[in-house]
């Protein structure tokens, strides 16, 4: 299919509610499992594909891993390309330089999360959340002194503006972003922690979480904005399969000012604002449209009734809807033509939808994933 | 499901791996027997790149800087983790100050090139 747009204006006319040449399609980026899936399948990129790539200076980087991205482009980007173009990646910088942790497998993310690499009998490697590490009022409290060794780096916001003009080329555009409030301070400080203070000492909680913000997340947003990015992302998994992961008053109360506080500065550079949210996350959507977030990404199709949303809250844009778990793992590329084609149908007639996988690509099939970018080529016409 | 390797042993593992899958470390990287010592997280580890495969022992024995040339390889990096976590300018400031000692140069190329996994 011949594109009339670049992928930059077809992304941004969505998001202005306007209705472009045809849906554009995201795709988060790629796990280790997945990277294993597609380089063992006929889709797996050839000894002239790597020797391109490589001249172009694109890098297997860890979840955005632009070979890989690439390789679906469509044949008058790429000769190579598979024709089941991408326009939409992601990528989150982590601004500040992880740890060490107490046990010296595990790594430390600022704010207190704790990470590990696994490598499985198997021999694929994976990058876990093991759980948090600022779990008692004196730990946060001795985190808040140390925060002369949490500065932001720059370095590391150079390097996702330089990994966007290379994907520029292969007419992709990388969603730039940080972690949001809630996941960044829940993860580092833990459920139990979270629920204990914001009953007993919400205050306290609020110091954290405006701590957060002032001293690392608000400077990131600035280190990030100063590269000009084309659309920026925040990752902040609110939802779990049956609701939110906090009550909606406490979301309310404890995280959406700090939302608003991210929304207005994009917004202040006249960027558009998307929001990666997994889980079942119908109650937060009136706050969404309340805040101007321009688009919701993930939306688990099984824990979110789409159809509603599109027809409540016409104003925001709705990204991913294709189910990650059950439908590109177990099913088969008929199956997937199907529902991305009853999708675009329902969810896209009037615009504002950008459909992929619901999360970045892990077990799915890979012919499954190649269905599903075919199929938004094929159906997604306006 | 268990695992073969955690820590410090695992991100090198992860990096040389992706670059094994994408082609990149039968390129690129030339054939090499390298010892890292993450000087705070011992024990030392033994990465074999190989016609570009890799393989990865741990050696349970080698736990301080003394103890690196029991093993005869033509390159190590013996550096602590901060160092290892952060990026070229503290690798360069560290091997200037003599906190990170290394055996052959070619070490830091290859650094570079698991670094850009991350």
């Amino acid at each position: 299919m011949e594109n009339s747009l670049s992928a930059f204006e077809r992304i941004n006319m969505v998001l202005e509610g306007e209705i472009p040449d045809r849906v554009p399609s995201i795709c988060l980026g790629a796990d280790f499992k997945f990277i294993d899936l597609f380089m063992d399948s006929p889709y797996a990129l050839t000894e002239k594909d790597i020797e391109h790539f490589l001249n172009d200076d694109l890098s297997p980087r860890f979840l955005n891993t632009q070979p890989l991205l690439a390789k679906f482009s469509s044949p008058d980007i790429y000769e190579g390309g598979l024709d089941a173009k991408i326009d939409l990646c992601w990528e989150v910088v982590e601004p500040v330089q992880l740890e060490r942790g107490e046990n010296p497998d595990e790594l430390i993310s600022y704010g207190g999360q704790i990470y590990k690499f696994i490598v499985s009998d198997d021999g694929i490697p994976s990058y876990w959340y093991m759980g948090p590490s600022l779990t008692t009022k004196e730990k946060i409290e001795a985190f808040w002194e140390r925060i002369e060794d949490q500065k932001p780096d720059k370095s590391r916001f150079r390097i996702l503006s330089k990994n966007r003009r290379k994907m520029k080329k292969y007419d992709i555009v990388v969603a730039s972003g940080i972690n949001g409030p809630f996941e960044k301070c829940v993860l580092s400080i833990g459920y139990l922690n979270f629920a204990k203070l914001a009953r007993k000492d919400p205050r306290f909680l609020e110091k954290h979480i405006n701590f957060l913000w002032e001293n690392i997340q608000q400077k990131s947003l600035e280190l990030l904005l100063k590269t000009k990015p084309d659309v920026i992302m925040i990752g902040n998994d609110i939802g779990h399969n049956n609701g939110l992961q906090l009550p909606l008053r406490q979301w309310q109360k404890f995280f959406k000012p700090i939302l608003k506080k991210y929304v207005d500065m994009v917004h202040d550079a006249g960027i558009k604002f998307l929001l990666h949210c997994c889980g079942a996350i119908e109650e937060l959507f009136p706050d969404f449209v309340e805040l101007g977030i321009d688009g919701i990404d993930s939306l688990q199709p099984h824990l979110n009734n789409l159809e509603l949303y599109r027809n409540k809250f016409p104003e925001i844009t709705l990204l991913g809807t294709v189910d990650d778990s059950d439908l590109l793992v177990n099913g088969t590329p008929n199956e997937v033509r199907k529902d991305i084609k009853h999708k675009i149908q329902t969810l896209g007639k009037n615009g504002r939808y950008i459909p992929g996988p619901t999360n970045w690509l892990l077990d799915q099939k890979p012919e499954n994933i190649i269905a599903l970018f075919k199929g938004i080529q094929e159906f997604g016409s306006y | 499901m268990n695992s073969l390797y955690t820590g410090f042993p695992a991100i090198i593992y992860s990096g040389l791996w992706v670059l094994k899958k994408f082609g990149i470390l039968k390129r690129e990287i030339p054939d090499a027997r390298i010892l890292f010592l993450i000087t705070d997280a011992p024990p030392a580890f033994l990465v074999a790149i190989e016609n570009g495969d890799f393989k990865i022992e741990i050696l349970e024995e080698i736990r301080k800087v003394e103890d690196i040339n029991r093993i005869p390889t033509n390159m190590y990096i013996t550096i602590p983790s901060d160092y290892l976590l952060a990026d070229v300018t503290s690798i360069l400031k560290g091997l200037s100050e003599g906190i990170i000692q290394i055996k052959n140069d070619n070490i830091l190329a290859i650094l570079g090139k698991i670094g850009s996994v991350f």
